[in-house]
């Protein structure tokens, strides 16, 4: 408990010095003989082997791009190729000291990134289990490309299998690692530990926290690094990531015999330009990135700079780093010097650096400089140099000769991306194992006390009850979620405020006392961090609920939930799975920043399913059915109904677990003259303008809850609408670009013929929020809805009107931007 | 240099078809493979797929028009090219008259643009002008309630009321709003007329209708059907069968299948099963009527009677008397369904040599078909009767009821009383011939 960690004023009121104590810059040294014991004289050739490999890989690249071929096979690519020439001893030496089990997600310049893993990984494999894993691999689509050319070993044919995979997958070919759906800046082979790279910089940064949570929770062999780039220094999210790798609370509080922090490895590839920006000269201060680890924690995050141009320092570097974190003693941060002489694209004309300057560091190419080190040593003739030269570049003509041609290696059939856009799995996630808890279910406190609460709202005789005596919507998640921790032992969730707390709106109340640290805990004001880990736990295999506190927070997780959420099973093409949950809550009565629905911009990103129950039934069988999916799912929740009790399903809550159907619509009230369409609270608005409409005008409303935003099955709003001809829609969200518009427009073309008039939008006024006692003038109101009806549906004899729903004042407001 | 796109000659007797839909307009994209157009002809609908990958650059028919098979119809190249001289594109088949090309310079496929000055004001809801079709309300003397002055459902309501002083025979959809229109008419009074039929208020004589063009199956079926009467002696004869083994047997197995996920076997899977053994039997019934000498077949081909969205369709499965069972099945539920969503083949709809047609399924107890000509008989499947149990008091037994239509022209009925015994006799052991491996039913014989 934090509580027993006080903050003493005597204690941090106290005068003194901070001692950051030291970082080490470059303090390799060179010992053959210890090298050459450590990894062999075979190992030691490897190295060179693989980086001639990748840099002919790159060179290949450039000429395809520049010239339009390479070895005089023509090949077009459009695409995006950003070249790691120069690069290849950073990350050979780095794989040199990795086992498969450790897992490496990188950047747009991972091309070398995954090639170095997987060369690293498949000599650990013995012929059988290696030819098994790229025959099982996508239905061994890749491998019989590769298998058409002669090849002197099974290894020597994995060798070809990952240039050809990669390649593949960088001309966009349905026989690359990902189908061609994730492209150069996305590939990854994971089974041999090369895991997704990411195009957004540092975007890989908090995924990999994740992905080390998974494995400290879960106590996998292993670790994990986030190859990033020096330009993502100024990135937010990698700094959140860093703070949520370095918590406190994994020493102090976490179960001690359950690992330690996070194995995560922070690994700089530090090139000194984040595109053209000068890092260290221009855009940015620390100098000395190593220097970035001071601002962190008492360790300094182990920081260390090394030289990236010798492969064996990266090496002995990485291995150090890697006992510690294994150690549980993490996070680490490498600060590897190194320099692409490539541009950063096809298109860079490196006019932000000196001739002189790239001249500087050819001299000290990593690849002549160890192919000499092994020469003098005798490890390595000139004439195998040589050989070895040719080689790679007759096995990339090779390669590229079953790549380029469209023929034989084409790209997947377009309909088929939408089949990978959703996993669609149903049950537990891939880790199996006991559920860990603190106590029996029926013995916490808060499944105790909801025993003693009504199901419904009202009583027999149709009164309602005290509010608190009737199981509130935050209880019936409380519900659904303690089930779901009791029953899957992968489960975990995190946020602000989760633990001890629970949960700024009480919805995780009770759930302290069952779950151990590492299944719910706290973390940092990170949004950023809070998703991209869960994005990164849940393509490990693990299944997580992750909260944004207020929608409106949504913007500092921009990028983790547009890009990373929503995208990778599709640009995995299928292969990885996403079971995570993202609660959203959605405030009110806090002004312009704590106040706003944001589903639409949800709604509007491929690849997240979404949902916003507004009943405690809905809630808990909504909630489950998110559970047991193995999708993104943003489920929003809102602030103005969590102690609201259900009145809407006979019979109340059930107390065992259900499901509702995903994507279904449900009616409320069912009627005959217009429909009322809402999303979110705006149901109860809606409820209280039916009441109106029957009583004052003799109108019968049908009042529809959408409940789904997508998948969204229109059947029933089709249905509806086409019995009474007339459709208003109605939420919380700012009316310009809200969702309904959306589904105002297919219900047009979907029901035109049926239509009195067209459909008619209700959303809040397109400002901020204003204070809490001005919400009336901003939400949509009964009123409003009334007034939409009579203006621009069905002139309702006698109304009055109160609010200006003319099409005129639409046409003004739009004009004015508001 | 364009590709011309040829209209494919689907199946051997197709001379041609008629373009349902354009795809793709002029001047949009189109891959090599991908649908350009939907065309139809007298037994199925199926797309043309482009030749080429380029751009539309002319479509030479209007969408309606009947085309011989084997012409150029669309031409595909770069933009902004022109498709090659008529001397470039292939000839058209000897003896077959090409049909004049629209001239290129008329947008062709553009909708037609509506000058303001003729547009209808004030406007009026799709709503409220179907119901005001539907209706024959005359919408010139209606005047528009809605936002705007919008001619909306309650309007239109509201003048058929005026025209039909006597009360409204049309329900309302919304009784409530009329009513707060005209305060003066209390509720209750109009809820009742509204309910009881007034035929006074019947819309003008005749009442709305529609034209409904026929499609070229129908008119096909149309000509076959008086051709069938025309040219034959047709006599029907009515029989029943025993089904009751037939009955269980079907239950029990179809349980089975549910329980593996599979399609259940339907009544006509079992008879069309029975018909195939039979028929080679009487192979005077399996045969073809010409003018001047009849061709008995050896083999059963079986035509199935479907209903489909275009019309009647009779999919033959060939060569039935050698499908076992299951594959029997299958093929009838393949060539059923294929009917249905217009992929069915030109080819599978052709050499029939005798017909089965079921409307027991669809609550008829007998009936008459007509001759599938030029084959000599057709059997009609009806319903299902319970009959007294021969020995009494047992319950009743299920029977199939069967109608058998033969030409008297090349048949007496005798024969056709002999073939409808023998598949009562195979029916009611069904079973038998279900469960006995037929290399042993032959060695036995």
């Amino acid at each position: 408990m934090p509580k027993s960690v006080i903050i003493d004023p005597r204690q941090v009121c106290q005068p003194g010095w901070l001692e950051l104590g030291r970082i080490p810059l470059n303090q390799y040294v060179p010992d053959f003989e210890r090298e050459r014991q450590h990894f062999g004289d075979a190992g030691l050739r490897r190295i060179y082997r693989d980086m001639v490999l990748i840099r002919e890989f790159e060179t290949m690249l450039h000429q395809i791009k520049t010239q339009g071929g390479y070895g005089g096979m023509a090949c077009q690519h459009q695409g995006p190729a950003h070249l790691s020439i120069g690069q290849e001893a950073a990350v050979v030496g780095q794989c040199a000291a990795l086992e498969i089990d450790d897992l490496v997600y990188g950047s747009h310049r991972s091309h070398g990134e995954i090639l170095a893993k997987c060369f690293a990984a498949l000599v650990k494999l013995d012929e059988t289990r290696l030819l098994e894993v790229m025959r099982d691999y996508d239905g061994g689509v890749c491998l019989r490309m590769v298998e058409q050319d002669p090849h002197s070993s099974v290894h020597d044919l994995a060798v070809s299998f990952a240039l050809y995979g990669t390649l593949a997958e960088i001309l966009g070919r349905a026989s690359g690692f990902n189908r061609g759906l994730g492209g150069s800046m996305h590939a990854f082979f994971a089974p041999f530990g090369s895991m997704p790279n990411n195009a957004i910089v540092g975007g890989s940064a908090d995924i990999a926290v994740g992905a080390a949570l998974f494995k400290r929770i879960h106590r996998r062999p292993g670790i994990v690094i986030a190859n990033i780039g020096d330009g993502s220094l100024g990135c937010g999210p990698v700094w959140e990531a860093i703070m949520l790798a370095s918590m406190e609370q994994y020493r102090r509080l976490w179960d001690p015999d359950g690992g330690g922090a996070p194995p995560v490895l922070f690994n700089i590839l530090n090139n000194f330009y984040g595109m053209g920006g000068q890092t260290a000269g221009e855009t940015m201060g620390f100098e000395i990135l190593a220097r970035a680890g001071a601002g962190v924690n008492p360790h300094n995050l182990h920081a260390e700079r090394v030289n990236g141009c010798n492969p064996l320092a990266v090496a002995e570097a990485t291995q150090r780093q890697r006992h510690r974190l294994l150690a549980g003693m993490g996070p680490a941060l490498l600060d590897v010097v190194t320099y692409r002489f490539s541009g950063h694209s096809p298109s860079d004309t490196s006019s932000y650096r000196t001739r002189e300057e790239m001249d500087l560091w050819r001299e000290v190419d990593g690849i002549r400089a160890y192919g000499d080190y092994l020469e003098k040593h005798g490890l390595l003739s000139a004439a195998e140099r040589e050989q070895w030269q040719r080689e790679a570049a007759e096995r990339l003509g090779r390669v590229l000769r079953r790549a380029a041609s469209l023929e034989t290696a084409p790209r997947v059939e377009p309909e088929s991306i939408g089949r990978v856009m959703f996993s669609g799995g149903r049950g537990l996630a891939v880790a199996q194992g006991t559920p860990e808890v603190l106590i029996p279910l029926a013995e916490n406190p808060r499944v105790k006390s909801l025993q003693e609460k009504a199901r419904f709202a009202f009583d027999a005789d149709g009164r309602p009850l005290p509010k608190s005596k009737v199981l509130s919507l935050r209880d019936a998640l409380f519900e659904a979620l303690i089930e779901r921790f009791y029953a899957d032992p992968t489960l975990v969730a995190w946020g602000e405020e989760n633990r001890d707390w629970g949960g700024a709106f009480g919805v995780y109340r009770g759930l302290t006392e069952s779950l151990p640290y590492h299944r719910l805990f706290n973390t940092p004001i990170s949004e950023g961090a809070i998703v991209g880990a869960a994005v990164g736990y849940a393509l490990s295999g693990g299944r997580v609920v992750a909260e944004i506190m207020y929608c409106d927070f949504l913007g500092r997780a921009g990028d983790e939930v547009f890009n990373q959420m929503a995208k990778w099973q599709a640009m995995s093409a299928g292969l990885l799975r996403l079971p995570l949950v993202l609660r959203v809550s959605i405030g009110s009565k806090y002004g312009a920043q704590h106040s706003q629905d944001w589903s639409s911009w949800v709604a509007h990103v491929p690849g997240l399913k979404a949902m916003y129950p507004v009943t405690p039934y809905d809630a808990k069988g909504m909630l489950r059915q998110a559970l047991l999916g193995s999708d993104p799912v943003v489920f929003f929740e809102s602030q103005k109904i969590y102690d609201l009790g259900e009145s809407f399903v006979a019979g109340g809550v059930p107390r065992q677990p259900y499901e509702v159907p995903e994507g279904e619509p449900v009616v409320r009230r069912s009627g005959r003259d217009l429909t009322i369409i809402t999303l979110g609270p705006t149901l109860y608005k809606a409820l209280e303008a039916a009441d109106c409409l029957a009583q004052r005008y003799q109108v019968s409303a049908e009042v529809i809850d959408l409940r789904f935003l997508n998948p969204l099955n229109y059947e029933p709003l089709v249905e509806s609408v086409r019995k009474t001809g007339r459709v208003v829609l109605a939420s919380d969200a700012c009316e310009r670009g809200s969702f309904l518009n959306d589904v105002a427009a297919n219900l047009t073309q979907l029901a035109f013929d049926d239509l009195d008039a067209p459909p008619a939008v209700v959303g809040a006024r397109n400002w901020i929020t204003p204070p809490a006692e001005m919400e009336s003038a901003f939400y949509p109101q009964a009123e409003w809805i009334i007034d939409t009806i009579h203006e621009r549906l069905l002139p309702l004899p006698g109304h009055q009107v109160t609010t200006d729903r003319s099409l005129g004042e639409l046409a003004r407001r739009a004009r004015q931007g508001v | 240099m364009p590709t011309p796109v040829i209209l494919p000659r689907q199946g051997n007797t197709v001379e041609s078809c008629v373009i349902v839909r354009w795809l793709k307009p002029v001047g949009t994209e189109v891959r090599a493979g991908e649908p350009l157009v939907e065309i139809e002809t007298d037994k199925a609908a199926m797309e043309v797929e482009s030749p080429a990958t380029g751009v539309v650059i002319e479509l030479l028919f209007p969408e309606g028009a009947n085309v011989e098979v084997l012409q150029p119809i669309a031409w595909i190249g770069a933009l902004g090219e022109k498709p090659a001289p008529p001397d470039a594109s292939p000839a058209p088949p000897a003896g077959t008259e090409s049909p004049l090309p629209l001239a290129p310079s008329e947008p062709k496929l553009a909708l037609p643009s509506v000058p303001s000055s003729q547009r209808r004001l004030p406007a009026i809801s799709p709503r409220a002008a179907r119901l005001a079709s539907a209706l024959a309300v005359n919408l010139d003397q209606v005047t528009g309630t809605g936002p705007q002055g919008r001619i909306i459902e309650r309007d239109v309501q509201a003048a058929l009321a005026q025209r039909t002083p006597g009360g409204r025979t049309i329900p309302a959809a919304t009784p409530a709003l009329v009513k707060a229109e005209e305060p003066a008419r209390p509720l209750k009074g109009e809820a009742e007329s509204a309910t009881a039929p007034n035929r006074s208020a019947a819309p003008d004589f005749p009442g709305p209708k529609r034209e409904v063009p026929l499609t070229s199956t129908r008119r096909v079926i149309a000509e076959r059907m008086r051709q069938s009467l025309d040219q034959t002696a047709q006599v029907t004869l009515h029989a029943a069968a025993d089904i009751s083994g037939m009955v269980l047997l079907r239950h029990r197995l179809n349980a089975e299948r549910q329980a593996a996920g599979r399609e259940k076997y339907r009544v006509n899977d079992f008879v069309l099963l029975a018909v195939s053994r039979v028929l080679p039997e009487f192979p005077a019934l399996n045969a073809h009527g010409l003018a001047d000498r009849v061709l008995e077949f050896e083999s059963a081909h079986l035509g199935m009677a479907v209903d489909t969205p275009r019309g009647l369709l009779a999919p033959v499965i060939r060569f039935a008397e050698r499908l076992e069972f299951e594959a029997l099945a299958t093929e009838a539920r393949r060539l059923a369904n294929a009917c249905r969503d217009g992929t069915v083949h030109p080819e599978e709809l052709q050499g029939g040599t005798f017909t089965v047609t079921n409307l027991g399924s669809l609550g008829i107890e007998t009936f008459t078909p007509i001759l599938n000509a030029p084959e000599v008989a057709i059997l009609g499947v009806g319903g299902i009767q319970y009959r007294p149990h021969p020995d009494q008091p047992a319950p009743p037994v299920p029977h199939l009821l069967f109608s058998l239509t033969f030409d008297h022209r090349v048949l007496d009925g005798a024969a056709g009383a002999r073939f409808l015994r023998r598949l009562a006799e195979v029916l009611a052991k069904i079973d038998v011939l279900l469960a006995g491996p037929r290399s042993e039913s032959e060695t036995s014989q």
